[in-house]
């Protein structure tokens, strides 16, 4: 401040540099400012929601239920039937059914045992492509709840019937392999 | 040779005559550059270990995700040590009081699947006290009450089953936040 001692003008400036502080300052704050959030990328996974919940909460209607096989996925649509479809075309099956709900918007998903997790994520995210029509941004992805169904702890060994109207058997996948018999698995 | 130098040197004291070589320097100022680049290295060095939360597992890839930001709750992976380990492995992390990041390997998933034996309150006992200690030292109020589950992409759903039905059983867990890849178009 004060110490400028007047020197011959040109011969020792008494200034402090301060251009090699900045450069190390703002690189600092682009660092910081690009890696501080972190971003995670998940999708969210309800577990488990029983369907007596479910019921609970929406009105009389019936809980759509996906059941991840190891090549195939077993759809019903709220009807209460079942059936076997290829996994491609769950976006098209599911759209209007979800269209039409009011309220809640739960998709229950349950999975054979063998199924890899990548297919577990994929109809995850399958089920989750179909919020993007949704206009709010909030809801998008976050739209359409998925959400696992429970088992029932005596359902583990299989009641083994896959057309059961039993809500815990709606999937038919308790029992290993009888769901899918076209399919066999090998053991790794 | 000794002639030599002494012209040079005698062309060397001529230069100061010509102030306009004095003022200007021919010569790019490396410093703030070596300074910069040292920081960033500094930088990343730091950052680099720190970014990796919990044990790195292959994860299933995904398009319509959401982007969370990390509030740095405690990371359950489940995967193998490398590819050829047979085993799958689960593992948990999560930050310290210091901030530092702690990694256990808990043990391997198949001690989970039998419900009711010793085995699987053992590893049950060791993961929600280990679960419940990350949160309640986690300086970020988000971090409580949350997991994130990192599952490597080949593991089959029977060995992740079992957790998701401890974590909902003990730990009254009813959304779990499950780690995914973006995918690449």
């Amino acid at each position: 401040m004060g110490m400028s001692t007047g020197g011959k003008p040109g011969s020792v400036k008494n200034d402090i540099n301060v251009t090699p502080l900045v450069d190390v300052v703002l690189v600092l704050l682009i660092i910081f400012l690009v890696t501080m959030p972190t971003v995670m990328r998940t999708v969210t996974l309800e577990v488990p929601r029983k369907l007596e919940d479910f019921e609970e909460v929406a009105t009389q209607t019936k809980p759509i239920l996906i059941c991840r096989l190891p090549s195939s996925i077993r759809f019903d649509a709220g009807t209460g039937d079942s059936r076997q479809i290829d996994a491609t075309e769950l976006p098209t099956l599911l759209e209007p059914v979800l269209k039409q709900r009011v309220g809640d918007k739960t998709v229950f998903i349950d999975f054979h045992p063998e199924v890899p997790w990548s297919a577990v994520i994929h109809t995850i995210d399958l089920v989750r492509s179909l919020a993007e029509w949704s206009k709010d941004p909030k809801l998008k992805y976050e739209g359409i709840k998925v959400a696992l169904k429970r088992r029932d702890v005596n359902d583990d060994r299989g009641s083994g019937q896959p057309n059961g109207r039993d809500d815990a058997d709606a999937c038919g996948c308790r029992d290993d392999l009888k769901c899918d018999p076209e399919i066999a698995i090998e053991e790794p | 040779m000794a002639g030599r130098s002494g012209h040079g040197r005698g062309r060397l004291r001529a230069l100061p005559k010509k102030p306009s070589v004095d003022a200007v320097r021919n010569e790019i100022n490396v410093t703030p550059l070596v300074d910069v680049c040292l920081v960033l290295l500094i930088i990343f060095m730091v950052i680099t270990p720190m970014l990796a939360r919990g044990k790195e597992v292959p994860l299933p890839e995904t398009a319509f995700h959401a982007d969370k930001t990390d509030h740095l709750q405690p990371v359950i992976s489940i995967g193998r040590k490398s590819s050829q380990d047979p085993e799958i492995k689960l593992w948990l992390a999560g930050n310290s009081s210091e901030g530092k990041q702690e990694l256990f390997e808990i043990g391997p998933v198949y001690m989970l699947e039998k419900e009711g034996t010793a085995e699987y309150k053992k590893m049950a006992d060791q993961l929600r006290t280990e679960i419940k200690r990350f949160w309640e030292i986690a300086e970020n109020v988000d971090a409580k009450g949350k997991l994130f589950v990192k599952v490597d992409h080949e593991v089959a759903y029977k060995h992740v089953y079992p957790l998701l039905m401890m974590l909902n059983a003990d730990l009254s867990m009813s959304l779990i936040e499950l780690g995914t890849a973006e995918r690449k178009q």
